[in-house]
């Protein structure tokens, strides 16, 4: 419990580290982004809209400390200003659109990409040196692949040539959105192209580093001495060694979680899917900083809950970091 | 006696235990407890104990490898305090420590050459590359290793770990020494070979009547290889006296355990000493005697009292109340008189 | 900081000391010499690219989204750019921008994590927390936040962006590796020589993380030409520089996808995941250079897997399927003929190198049979071979194991296949490693190691008889019975090695193969254990296997004692016998290099040199080299086992032969 006490707080510290920054960049970059973004609006903001852009991107006439504070304010309040590529909502009702989406995609396949590649990985550790070790180049080649390319060549076979699949979006324009059973089997079938991008590109990473973790964890002593011991093989794989080379693993799954969130990101984009991904791109296009640094700080969030899950899992599994 | 060339006063040690929040609440291990030890010129001083029980920490604090927590460590009967920077270099040059593990101790990527002219480059300053490389030549060669120049080309794994101590002595010779410090420097190596190591050491001992710390946990190879024996358990010397006293008449209950313990084919009475309990933990050590909980001859007093160092004879020292003049009226038995 | 769990950092062994040899190892392997080749080639056409592009990438013709062609190679945009052309001066601007982040992103790794992992303390906490922070941030969307505030960002930018939010991986696991070479022997050895800091650092520590540091250097050329193109397919960076990602950028932006133009965006997607692949091949070459056990499954090839298939199909035999309870074993006397083990001929190699040779011996109901020898002397190989649990490429191209059963029948243990093995393992035969630590799985608990075998072996038994057998079995060796449910790292190192033992008895096995399961301890547990090992095999009637260097405990409590010594058997005695009268020179040189503890101090000789390296046996008796009585003839002749009394040596000073024996008076 302690274990995850002293994690959450780290967790808090990063998420502390993480909009900190986010006030900090606007500053110190060069130029002013408030005024540069009130002038974007043509002098369509209220006063009220303008106070905002610059409690969040700058206010010269105050002071850092009292600027930080009033930012606190803002953060706390959920008030992020207002999106210039999508005026004039602001920026809370952009994401709480955008953000279900993402969350449900991507969670879903990273999860995916994980457990397949893992699984593959222990089988590809266990049967070392068997025609399963011929996997390793080709999904080093799949995960070195940009996820947003392999995505273009998915879309170009199954969506342009082939017409299986919609070429772009989340869902028929035909349905509504609601827990109708149209709609969720509307979402599931534009979904099927975006969710194959991002788990064929992620299963290579995970399937090299649990493979070489199970390697490496056959040779260990405990390993020998459960197969001494004349237990059936899916014991000793299983229970002794998979169950440890795992371990490494899952946080490394932490770490590269990042990564594979951010990767997935600019898959979005390709297939205008309506989640932050493609959000943030059409931000980035229109340079609507209200909103990209919004995205930022709910992808870190998001992240960070994601590794705290992680550590949880981790403390369940390894009973070392039970103690203390 | 001569005076000592290195001497521990009283020396303490306590380690911060790291705490996995806070570096904590003050926790510390009691590594080394007020522990006093004398060396001298030309002679073998042994130091036996189990893991945990100091031996090596006490020999790092010699070498001023760590900064103690208190008492003295004096040369010459100077007390030297030099963990860092130039002081530090010049201690050094007096006491070399020789480590465990051969092939640990040296730079895997760096020639035996390399590793040797760094050592000659640092304690024979102003020399010029062929003056250093008679140098090493002359190392290699006092530590039997001829020719010279069939080693120095190597690299530490291509040598066997015989050779590699050899080396490893050669390196600490670079510093001309006054006190070697030992760590257990046999232990590591083959049965085999663990005679010529020491029978080196004891001979570079007395032709350059250096002090030598033998720290060991074979008691049985202190008795053959050291002229004086100190016994350590859980941060303390328990027992000092001339190695074959320590040996042959072990006061120390522990050190009777420990001699019992020890495998010999050799010996025809099977009289044990009955071990109940495990060592003890350093970070809050038992109250007393720190032996108490697992000693068969333990007293009340034992408890409460931390025991002073008796003399028992000519140098030979136990710290146990059984040796007490004023013995409690409980203690009838003594562990010798079984 | 101790929050995160162990990472790769703490996973990878420290290198190995082959370096020179092993570089030009891994580079034979087909796959990372590849990756080099590949690698080089992009390096090549990064430079020369600008000067063979046919066309100026930006040039505008009147051949529109024209497919690839003889004047097009790779086809045109949608304004009759020639693909290629850009394809050529997008590898410069990509490259530069993969090995630029590469070299600040590691010259700054290398900075926080060594300085970090020497210095120790609060500079250390502090710096690892940053690192943590900056690791969890996730960084794409970080470098878009920064790359978007720097609008049209040139090559220089997005470098400076990759290198600020990428250095915490290579900082975090050069750290790690810092703090562990800080506690190795050689580092201490180098500052108790009186070595500068500065030095250290720079001779000792820096050089023996050159694999790492290489490996983190690729690891984000690859990273950052991905961010790159990510960056640039957004259209965060300046679209009117060439470079893979822009090309991308602008397919998606004049719409190449509905077109069907492929010839657009196939080539710079290639030549992305081209060069990822190529330097994730070299990485992996240098992770099995710093990772040993990598190594070997790289090189454990399909050869050594078929020797191991091919074994399987051998002849079957039938194993009793039903296990007989034996009748109690009288005592162990030295003229019992109960043989439960008998081996025969056994040879071991690894690859090339015999490391056992034709060893043979029996083992008797009850008995404990002592195998010494010193490190190289086969006698782990020997341990494991019984078991068969050698791994490639280790392989047994000869001998026998024959095992008596309760019926009195007897199998050949090599001859077993999977199944029959499996049911033999633990119910016949067990094992006790020299480390409890290392040999008990440490995230399971110690009961749970018990039990898993009763599961296997005795499938009717139910939970609660398991359970009890878990208790009585801990009982015996003297751990309280709520230990059970403790881990191992909960337990004392001496109650470790007795919770292993009690894994070893847990089926009751006629014969316990112990290898060297007291030398990680010290003498007065040693003892414990001994005694305890001794008390339970008089208690429970089972024989021993017992390998040791300790000769002096072997003598002690075996009753029988072999001599291994450069992978043979060179002396064979009962334990007294052997203790009184050893024949062969080495075994009296053994003798005499152990100092004893009672009695008067004997004259110990010791013995020459040290022991062979098995890859090159001296030609004729292995330890002619070292032995004082060496005479013309052990150079020719290799001994077998001469009979001597009660007693059998392989030297030749017993030989019979009087064609030999001459030699002996010259």
């Amino acid at each position: 419990m302690r274990t995850v006490l002293r994690k959450l707080g780290f967790y808090l510290l990063t998420a502390w580290v993480a909009i900190s920054l986010n006030f900090l960049i606007p500053r110190v970059m060069p130029g002013d982004p408030a005024e540069h973004l009130i002038n974007q609006f043509h002098g369509k903001l209220g006063p009220a809209a303008i106070q905002a852009l610059r409690v969040l991107f700058g206010q010269p006439d105050a002071s850092l400390w009292t600027q930080y504070l009033n930012y606190w304010h803002s953060i706390l309040t959920g008030d992020f200003g207002i999106s210039y590529a999508y005026y004039p909502t602001d920026v809370g009702t952009v994401l709480g659109q955008s953000m279900f989406w993402t969350l449900g995609l991507i969670t879903a396949c990273t999860i995916l990409g994980f457990v397949i590649g893992t699984g593959l990985g222990i089988l590809a550790g266990w049967k070392r040196g068997t025609w399963l070790d011929s996997l390793i180049p080709v999904t080093t080649f799949l995960s070195s692949i940009p996820y947003f390319w392999f995505a273009i060549i998915i879309v170009l076979v199954f969506s342009i040539t082939l017409n299986w699949f919609p070429l772009s979006g989340g869902y028929s324009v035909d349905t509504t959105i609601g827990f109708s059973g149209d709609f969720i089997a509307s979402a599931l079938y534009y979904a099927v192209l975006p969710a194959a991008t991002i788990v064929i590109t992620s299963v290579g990473g995970w399937l090299i580093s649990m493979r070489n973790m199970m390697v490496t964890t056959l040779s260990e002593d405990y390993v020998r001495l459960a197969e001494a011991k004349g237990l059936s093989r899916r014991r000793v794989m299983y229970k002794y060694a998979a169950r440890n080379a795992m371990l490494p693993s899952l946080s490394g799954f932490a770490m590269s979680l990042g990564f594979v969130i951010g990767g997935s990101i600019v898959t979005e984009v390709v297939f205008n899917y309506p989640g932050l991904g493609t959000t943030l791109f059409k931000a980035a296009q229109a340079a609507d900083y209200p909103l990209m640094s919004a995205i930022f700080l709910l992808i870190t969030i998001m992240v960070l809950v994601a590794n705290l899950l992680a550590d949880v899992v981790y403390v369940f599994l390894d009973p070392r970091t039970r103690e203390g | 006696m001569t005076a000592p060339v290195l001497e521990a006063v009283d020396v303490t040690k306590h380690f911060p235990v790291r705490g996995l929040v806070k570096r904590g609440a003050g926790r510390v291990v009691h590594a080394v407890d007020n522990v006093s030890l004398k060396l001298y010129s030309g002679r073998i001083t042994a130091l036996v104990g189990e893991s945990g029980s100091g031996k090596s920490t006490l020999a790092r604090l010699l070498a001023q490898l760590y900064p103690l927590t208190s008492g003295e460590i004096r040369l010459h009967g100077n007390p030297v305090q030099a963990t860092k920077g130039k002081a530090f270099r010049e201690h050094v040059s007096k006491v070399q420590l020789i480590l465990q593990d051969p092939f640990a101790s040296f730079n895997p990527v760096a020639s035996i050459a390399s590793t040797l002219r760094r050592a000659v480059s640092i304690h024979h300053a102003g020399k010029g590359g062929d003056e250093q490389l008679a140098v090493i030549d002359d190392l290699l060669t006092q530590t039997n290793l001829a020719p010279p120049r069939q080693f120095t080309q190597k690299f530490p794994h291509e040598l066997s770990g015989g050779q590699l101590q050899r080396v490893s002595i050669a390196r600490a010779l670079a510093a001309s020494p006054e006190v070697f410090l030992a760590d257990e420097p046999v232990s590591s190596l083959d049965v085999s070979i663990r005679l010529g190591i020491l029978n080196l050491l004891r001979r570079l001992t007395e032709e350059r009547d250096v002090a030598m710390l033998y720290v060991t946990h074979d008691i049985a190879s202190a008795r053959y290889f050291a002229a004086d024996t100190a016994v350590m358990y859980a941060g303390e010397i328990v027992e000092t006296g001339p190695s074959e006293t320590v040996t042959q008449q072990a006061a120390h209950p522990y050190t009777q355990l420990l001699i019992s313990s020890a495998p010999d084919p050799s010996r025809t009475d099977v009289k044990r000493v009955k071990d109940i309990g495990q060592p003890p933990s350093l970070i809050s050590p038992p109250s007393g005697c720190r032996f108490h909980p697992r000693c068969p001859f333990a007293m009340a007093r034992c408890r409460e009292e931390k025991p002073p160092p008796f003399e028992l004879a000519d140098g030979h020292t136990a710290r146990c109340w059984l040796y007490a003049d004023n013995p409690e009226p409980a203690a009838s038995e003594r562990p010798d008189a079984q | 900081m101790a929050m995160q769990p162990a990472v790769l950092a703490e996973t990878t062994e420290p290198i190995e000391p082959e370096a020179g040899r092993l570089w030009l190892r891994a580079l034979r392997a087909p796959l990372t010499l590849t990756g080099v080749i590949i690698t080089l080639v992009f390096v090549v056409l990064a430079v020369i690219g600008p000067w063979i592009a046919p066309y100026d990438p930006s040039a505008v013709s009147d051949a529109a989204t024209a497919a690839p062609s003889f004047d097009h190679w790779l086809g045109t945009t949608q304004n009759g750019q020639d693909i290629l052309s850009q394809v050529l001066y997008g590898a410069q601007a990509s490259m530069l921008v993969g090995l630029g982040s590469a070299v600040i992103t590691t010259v700054l790794s290398v900075l926080v994590g060594i300085t970090a992992g020497y210095l120790g303390g609060t500079s250390d906490e502090l710096l690892s927390l940053l690192a943590n922070v900056f690791l969890v941030l996730p960084g794409l969307p970080l470098t878009i936040i920064l790359a978007a505030y720097i609008p049209h960002s040139g090559s220089l930018g997005i470098i400076l962006v990759i290198s600020l939010t990428g250095w915490a991986w290579g900082a975090r696991v050069l750290r790690a590796q810092t703090l562990s070479l800080r506690k190795r022997d050689f580092v201490e050895a180098a500052r108790a020589t009186g070595e500068r800091t500065s030095k250290i650092i720079l001779r000792d520590i820096l050089p023996n993380q050159l694999a790492v540091i290489a490996a983190a250097f690729l690891g984000t050329v690859t990273a950052a030409i991905l961010t790159q193109a990510s960056l640039a397919f957004l259209g965060l960076t300046d679209v009117t520089q060439w470079s893979w990602g822009t090309i991308l950028y602008w397919a998606q932006a004049d719409s190449a996808l509905l077109t069907g133009s492929w010839w657009w965006f196939v080539p710079a997607g290639l030549a992305i995941a081209l060069i990822g692949t190529a330097l994730s091949l070299v990485n992996f070459g240098i992770d099995e250079f710093i990772n040993p056990r990598l190594r070997q499954a790289g090189i454990a090839t399909l050869k050594a897997q078929r020797a191991q298939v091919s074994r399987r199909r051998t002849k079957r035999v039938r194993l009793s399927g039903d296990r007989q309870p034996r009748p109690a074993g009288a005592p162990f006397t030295a003229d019992s003929t109960d043989v439960v083990l008998d081996v025969r001929g056994l040879k071991v190699n690894y690859g090339a190198t015999t490391a056992v040779d034709d060893v043979s011996f029996t083992l008797r109901r009850g008995e404990v049979l002592g195998i010494a020898g010193e490190s190289g002397s086969g006698k782990s190989t020997l341990a494991y071979a019984i078991t068969r649990l050698h791994k490639p490429p280790a392989d047994i191209p000869q001998g026998e194991i024959r095992y008596t059963n309760a019926d009195r029948s007897t199998v050949d243990v090599l001859a077993m296949d999977d199944e029959q093995l499996r049911a033999f393992r633990w119910e016949e035969l067990s094992i006790v490693f020299q480390s409890a630590m290392h040999a008990l799985n440490p995230i399971m608990r110690v009961g749970e190691q018990i039990e898993d075998a009763l599961v296997a072996h005795r499938p009717g038994m139910a939970a609660p008889e398991r359970a009890a057998r878990v208790v009585e079995l801990l009982g015996i060796v003297g751990i309280p019975a709520d230990r059970a449910g403790s881990y191992p790292h909960e337990l004392s190192g001496g109650m470790r090695q007795r919770a292993m033992i009690a894994v070893g008895l847990a089926l009751d096995p006629e014969i316990i193969v112990m290898d060297e399961p007291t030398t990680a301890l010290d003498v007065v547990i040693q003892r414990q254990i001994i005694d305890k090992i001794m008390e339970l095999k008089d208690r429970l009637g089972f024989s021993v296997i017992f390998i040791t260097h300790d000769l002096s405990l072997l003598i002690e409590m075996s009753d029988t004692i072999a001599v291994m010594y450069g992978g043979k058997i060179v002396e064979m005695a009962a334990a007294q016998d052997f203790h009184e009268r050893p024949q062969h020179p080495y075994s009296r040189g053994l003798l005499e290099s152990f100092p004893t503890l009672s009695g008067p101090k004997k004259e110990l000789s010791g013995i020459p040199g040290s022991p062979p390296d098995l890859r090159r046996l001296p030609s004729g008796c292995s330890f002619r080299p070292r032995c004082p009585a060496a005479f013309d003839a052990c150079a020719e002749h290799e001994p077998r086992l001469y009979q001597i009394g009660a007693s059998s040596a392989a030297c030749l000073l017993y030989s019979d032969d009087h064609v030999v024996k001459m030699g002996e008076s010259a």
